[in-house]
C-alpha cells in the first residue's frame, strides 16, 4: 500500500493504492473552491493501471452541487475508459445530497472501504 | 442577542466558506441545530457560486449583500447584487433521472436551492437583483 496526502484550503485528499485500485478520501469541504484540484486528482488516476477508484466520503464534512458535478464527471471518464469509480461511506449530509440530485442511483455506493474493495473485481 | 445577521462579500468564490462560518456561528448562538445551518449554506454557496461565476459581465471588484433574519419560526436569507437579472424560479428543472452516461453535467445547483428551501422570492429593480430564501425551523 503507497499512502501520500495533498492538501489545499478547505480540502485535503489521502491517496492509498490496494493493487490496481486506488482509494481516495477527501477530507474537508467539497465545493466551488476546492472542485477543481479534486477532478485533476480523480483524472490522474484514470490511467491504464488503475482498475477502479474508490471514493471514500467519511471525512467529507460538506458537498455542493460544484462537487457533485465532479463525481459525476469522474465516474463517466471512468466507465468510458472501461473503469469504475465507486463510492463509500457517505454522511448523513452527502446522502440527503445525493438523493435530491437523484445521485444515489447512478454510483455504487458501499458501506466502507472494505466493501469497496470486495465490491470491484481485482484484475492482478 | 441579534436575531440578524449582514455580510457584505467581494465578489470571489473564497468568500463563501467565510460566510459559512459566520452563518453556522450565527445559528449556534441561537440554538439552531447544525444540520439546519449546513442546509441554509448549501443554498446560498450555489446562489452565490452562480452569481460570482456567471453572473458579471466585467472583472471588476463587485459586492453582495447578504442578510439572515431570524423569526419566530422562519429564517429568512436575503441575497442582494448587481449582476445580470436572474430568478432561479424560472430555471428548467435538471434530469435527475438519466443513467450514468447521459446524466448531463450542471443545473443541479438551482435544483437543491428549491429542494432545500420552504420559499423563494425575486425582485429586480434598478439594476439589482434581491433574492429572499425562506426556510421553517
Amino acid at each position: 500500500m503507497i499512502l501520500s496526502e495533498a492538501t489545499e484550503a478547505g480540502l485535503s485528499v489521502r491517496e492509498q493504492h490496494f493493487g490496481d485500485i486506488v482509494v481516495l478520501s477527501p477530507s474537508g469541504r467539497l465545493d466551488s473552491n476546492t472542485c477543481e484540484r479534486f477532478e485533476r486528482t480523480i483524472l490522474d488516476f484514470i490511467e491504464p493501471d488503475i482498475r477502479a477508484l474508490v471514493v471514500d466520503l467519511r471525512d467529507l464534512v460538506y458537498i455542493s452541487s460544484a462537487g457533485l458535478c465532479v463525481l459525476l464527471s469522474g465516474a463517466q471518464k471512468s466507465k468510458a475508459m472501461d473503469k469504475e469509480l465507486v463510492l463509500c461511506n457517505l454522511t448523513a449530509h452527502v446522502r440527503e445530497v445525493f438523493d435530491f440530485s437523484g445521485f444515489s442511483s447512478i454510483f455504487p455506493i458501499y458501506r466502507s472501504v472494505e466493501e469497496a474493495l470486495e465490491g470491484c473485481p481485482r484484475i492482478d | 442577542m441579534s436575531t440578524e445577521l449582514a455580510v457584505t462579500l467581494a465578489n470571489d468564490l473564497t468568500e463563501i466558506p467565510r460566510l459559512a462560518t459566520l452563518v453556522e456561528s450565527f445559528f449556534r448562538d441561537h440554538g439552531i441545530d447544525s444540520g439546519f445551518a449546513v442546509n441554509v449554506n448549501l443554498a446560498l454557496d450555489e446562489v452565490l457560486t452562480n452569481i460570482i461565476s456567471y453572473g458579471y459581465r466585467d472583472a471588476s471588484a463587485h459586492t453582495i449583500n447578504v442578510t439572515l433574519v431570524l423569526e419566530k419560526d422562519v429564517v429568512k436569507a436575503t441575497v442582494e447584487d448587481d449582476a445580470r437579472a436572474f430568478d432561479p424560479r424560472t430555471a428548467l428543472p435538471p434530469d435527475i433521472e438519466s443513467p450514468l452516461e447521459a446524466r448531463p453535467l450542471g443545473g443541479l445547483g438551482v435544483h437543491l436551492v428549491r429542494q432545500l428551501m420552504d420559499r423563494i422570492e425575486y425582485m429586480r429593480s434598478n439594476g439589482r437583483n434581491r433574492l429572499v430564501l425562506w426556510k421553517f425551523l
